[in-house]
């Protein structure tokens, strides 16, 4: 047994036991906690597979970035004063759970192996080959690497690149609006626009 | 397992060992060296009874907390309670992992370190936040939420400011940031763009710190301590201890990118490689790489390793300086500031330096250029 | 910019019905110096109400100069407002004189303007150093305290002591000012000239602070005015109201007063106030010293054991513009050496209880600020 695989059987394991425990904890802070520490395994296994830069990403983006904002917005509603941890709403829950689970990961399952881009005999155990395939050759050029990443982002990519962007902003607009104080003008004059919009639609239905 | 332990591994493991005890010595004398200058600021003493001139003070604070009564507060969330210095403290340490002192004097050579820096400071805050929730009690609970969103808003513009000098030399590397202050690449007319970008990086780093004006997470004034309030003894030592470290890695980012690295580059001479080309460097066979260097006083590593020591602590004199000179910024104005001028700032600074790279060139790519520089991409290579 | 533009924010009903927050603020809390609970309700970080509880130093001072003669009563008294106790000794002087008719010697009276203003000096400067704490700055707080200890020196080279100096008693002062007293308090004033622009220059006109003072804490004259606000909160407010013009004591009718006002009633208003009064004290002094050195000390016909002084019946009120607003003291006597009932006003009762509308649509942060910008001493408030 040599170190990679050691580590890759250390991540592998921790990693699946925090997904796990992220379902089941039942005090939402412990749940963030948990798929921080899922995705900082995942980080673990990015390195072992030769791509340091979505390791990185994975890293600044999900485990530091987006994961702060999520405890940031559960401790909002877990504040000191109410400790009020989640209850199973309906009684015997979690059978239902495990139940959907199982057919889920069935159906992964059935299309992991029988899609027809991994066969049955490169699936060894602990050598992940999925994402390792060319990687050798000439790892700067790969997605992996910062530089084949740029590259490919703003080449190949550009425009869908750019409309996830877009996608994006309009999603945060939304946001933006949804969460405005109802009384500010801002919110009046968007509000007054999707009413004309909405009715200007009506009309061209009616039509 | 035995292969596990390979030469190189242990080397790691030793020189590892090395940068956390020398960074346990520097956090100690940082907080007399603050205590002193302060002082020095505020018409006083300061600590000067503890041995010649004060200079055990730290000693005596390290024995003084240790053996403090330890309280926890009855309704904490415990395991959270006790991860949450340590996750600070241990991010800070981990930052040292990937920043060099001198030149070929490091631990590793992560080819996305810059990216890394970043991620580990917001690991930093996971602590600084959690610390604040798991306490229960509602200061801290403030001083947690005010750190959350503090540190969001400024990695952005610290990020941003980094941007800078990787367009100019194309790298996330930091060994390869060196490159650039070396006379035959330099072009002053980088000034232009890094010294804005300097200033700008230092002022999100105050703040990423929670150092003054910016040390809204434990203002004493308002939330009492912040996010460490229910903390004591050793449990809360680690806080500043993460605190500081965290202060001096920003500050050797800053040096690195920003401040010419450890280079004394006056445009015709490098001052640095000067002093240190009259030395003979120490033998190869010790196979200590430029550690060696920096040892045994001799060679670029060791004038480069002093170089970059003093850039390093002229500006944490400034964030001490920083500290006796202003009043601490309102929360709503702190992050006004951040997203509504830094954050702008940033970016129009990023459109000049495309532009500008796009006029003069970026720094050729730097290729590997000794065998030293590749026997400390172990951490990485370490699987072939 | 006007008054309607201040930087409150309209407390409005949460829609999302969340929890308010109710933070006990003290009365162990680093930023307040003296023992006091403000119960804040907010809403998030803002504030809704100020609920300030006080008794916390309570040593019923009232009760016990009532068992005590009245040497021993202005110096208790003079424990309420330790910062300037003077003024204290000065209030129950002048109520003694007051019901006796007793007249004071010109030196005496300039001697006393003299101690007034310095004591004046000395309690803006320890404000500034705490304000400067709860805005988050450190340093002021040392180099004030450097000057007040030097002020703090000259006091104890009048009377002996540094805070509580009993020095002005009835019909005159206590000792002669030692021979290079004058001396001392020019080259005191040279100084202190030089280190108010210091601070101007280092504090003043920070931008960060302005941030944290322009509008902020705005106090409506009509409302300082009805809530009982004096001093320089008031005059932060725009009414030029000051005891020692308006019902001149001491030497005060003798000199030409500059009553700063501010314009908004902010908290930098109130600040700025308080710089222009240092300035102004220090010009009253400069006046002063010119008059101290020839006369009698003390009206001869006056008992000089202060101890066993009876006062006979009758009644009196009497203030003193004090640097926190003014400080009054109701004295009802009845012919023996002990009070039968003395009050004392404290402004900075008054100025407390001001906290809840000054506060409300601000900050957490900026309550400290606001609170600070009041100078409020809770001995006096406690009493």
């Amino acid at each position: 047994m040599d170190g990679q695989l050691l580590a890759w059987w250390v991540l592998a394991i921790v990693g699946s036991l925090s997904a796990v425990m992220m379902v089941l904890s039942r005090n939402p802070v412990h749940s963030v906690l948990y798929l921080v520490a899922n995705f900082l395994t995942l980080v673990g296994i990015y390195f072992l597979l030769s791509a340091p830069m979505m390791a990185v990403v994975q890293f600044v983006v999900y485990a530091g970035a987006i994961m702060i904002l999520f405890l940031f917005v559960v401790m909002f509603f877990m504040s000191p004063e109410a400790r009020r941890w989640l209850r199973p709403e309906i009684k015997s829950q979690w059978v239902f759970g495990t139940l959907l689970t199982v057919m889920m990961l069935t159906v992964v399952y059935i299309s992991l192996f029988t899609s027809g881009r991994v066969n049955q005999g490169e699936l060894e155990m602990g050598r992940p080959t999925i994402a390792m395939a060319g990687a050798a050759e000439n790892p700067r050029e790969e997605l992996g690497h910062p530089a084949g990443l740029g590259v490919r982002m703003f080449s190949y990519h550009a425009l869908p690149f750019e409309i996830a962007g877009l996608l994006l902003l309009a999603a945060l607009l939304g946001a933006v609006l949804v969460a405005r104080d109802e009384r500010s003008e801002g919110r009046q004059h968007l509000a007054h626009e999707f009413e004309k919009a909405e009715e200007a639609v009506a009309e061209e239905v009616q039509a | 397992m035995a292969e596990i332990f390979t030469p190189q591994v242990v080397n790691l493991i030793v020189r590892g060992g090395l940068m956390i005890f020398v960074l346990l010595t520097t956090f100690a004398y940082l907080t007399y060296t603050e205590r002193r200058i302060l002082s020095f600021f505020q018409w006083r003493l300061g600590p000067n009874r503890v041995g010649p001139q004060g200079l055990l003070q730290p000693l005596a604070d390290g024995v003084k907390t240790a053996l403090k009564q330890e309280m926890v507060p009855r309704k904490a969330d415990k395991v959270l309670y006790f991860l949450a210095p340590t996750l600070t403290l241990s991010a800070s340490f981990t930052t040292f992992a990937l920043i060099p002192v001198g030149e070929q004097v490091a631990l590793s050579s992560v080819p996305v370190a810059i990216l890394f820096f970043l991620g580990l400071s917001s690991m930093a805050a996971y602590g600084l936040i959690l610390a604040g929730w798991s306490s229960q009690s509602k200061y801290p609970f403030l001083g947690s939420l005010r750190t959350c969103a503090q540190v969001i808003s400024y990695e952005l513009a610290l990020g941003l400011c980094l941007l800078v000098p990787i367009m100019i030399t194309g790298s996330l590397n930091i060994n390869d940031f060196g490159m650039m202050y070396r006379s035959e690449n330099w072009n002053w007319a980088y000034l232009v763009v890094l010294a804005p970008a300097a200033i700008l990086f230092l002022i999100s780093s105050l703040a990423e710190t929670g150092r003054t004006p910016f040390d809204l997470p434990e203002c004493e004034a308002e939330i009492v301590a912040g996010y460490h309030t229910e903390y004591s003894s050793m449990k809360y030592a680690m806080f500043p201890m993460g605190e500081y470290i965290a202060m001096v890695a920003m500050s050797a980012m800053v040096v690195h990118m920003l401040l010419g690295g450890y280079h004394m580059n006056l445009g015709f001479v490098d001052l640095t490689y000067w002093a240190g080309t009259w030395t003979a460097g120490p033998p190869e066979a010790w196979g200590w790489g430029a550690y060696g260097d920096a040892i045994s006083l001799t060679g670029k590593g060791f004038s480069t390793t002093m170089t970059f020591i003093v850039k390093l602590f002229l500006l944490i004199f400034t964030f001490m300086w920083i500290r006796a000179t202003f009043p601490r910024l309102r929360y709503d104005q702190l992050m006004r500031f951040g997203w509504k001028w830094l954050l702008p700032a940033t970016l129009v600074l990023i459109f000049a330096t495309a532009i500008l790279t796009a006029i003069i060139g970026p720094v050729q790519a730097p290729a590997v250029d000794s065998a030293a520089q590749a026997a400390m991409e172990v951490t990485l290579n370490a699987r072939h | 910019m006007t008054r309607s533009s201040d930087r409150r924010v309209e407390i409005r009903r949460d829609p999302l019905l969340t929890e308010k927050l109710v933070y006990s603020v003290g009365p162990q809390h680093p930023s307040l110096p003296s023992p006091l609970e403000l119960r804040v309700q907010a809403d998030g970080e803002l504030i809704e109400r100020i609920t300030p509880e006080v008794g916390f130093m309570h040593r019923g001072v009232e009760q016990l100069v009532t068992q005590r003669n009245y040497a021993q009563a202005a110096g208790l008294l003079s424990r309420c407002e330790w910062l300037a106790g003077s003024n204290a000794d000065w209030l129950v002087a002048d109520a003694i004189e007051r019901i006796e008719g007793i007249t004071i010697p010109a030196r005496a009276q300039w001697l006393r303007t003299l101690v007034l203003e310095l004591s004046r000096i000395g309690n803006h400067l320890f404000w500034f150093g705490n304000l400067g704490l709860e805005a988050g700055a450190y340093t002021p707080i040392f180099i004030s305290l450097r000057e007040r200890e030097m002020l703090l020196d000259l006091l104890e080279m009048l009377s002996g002591h540094r805070h509580h100096h009993g020095w002005i008693v009835p019909g005159g002062v206590r000792t002669a000012p030692p021979e290079d007293f004058s001396g001392h308090v020019r080259a005191f004033c040279l100084w202190f000239q030089g280190r108010l622009d210091e601070y101007e220059d280092f504090f003043s006109d920070n931008a960060i602070w302005i941030n944290r003072s322009e509008l902020i804490g705005t106090l409506e004259p009509e409302f300082a005015f009805e809530h009982g606000a004096t001093g320089p909160v008031l005059r932060g407010s725009g009414i030029a109201h000051d005891l020692r013009r308006d019902q001149p004591y001491a030497m005060y009718g003798e000199l030409d007063l500059h009553v700063p006002t501010g314009e908004y009633g902010d908290v930098l208003d109130r600040y700025r106030v308080r710089f222009v009064e240092m300035r102004e004290s220090l010009r009253i002094i400069e006046h002063c010293l010119a008059y101290i050195d020839n006369g009698e000390l003390r009206n001869a016909e006056v008992n000089p054991d202060f101890a066993q002084m009876a006062v006979s019946r009758g009644e009196v009120y009497t203030a003193v513009e004090s640097p926190r607003g003014e400080l009054g003291l109701t004295l009802v006597s009845d012919g023996t050496n002990r009070p039968n009932r003395m009050h004392l006003r404290a402004p900075s009762l008054y100025h407390l209880f001001l906290l809840d509308e000054l506060c409300r649509g601000y900050l957490l942060a900026d309550l400290f600020v606001i609170y600070g910008s009041l100078d409020i001493m809770i001995g006096e408030v406690d009493k």
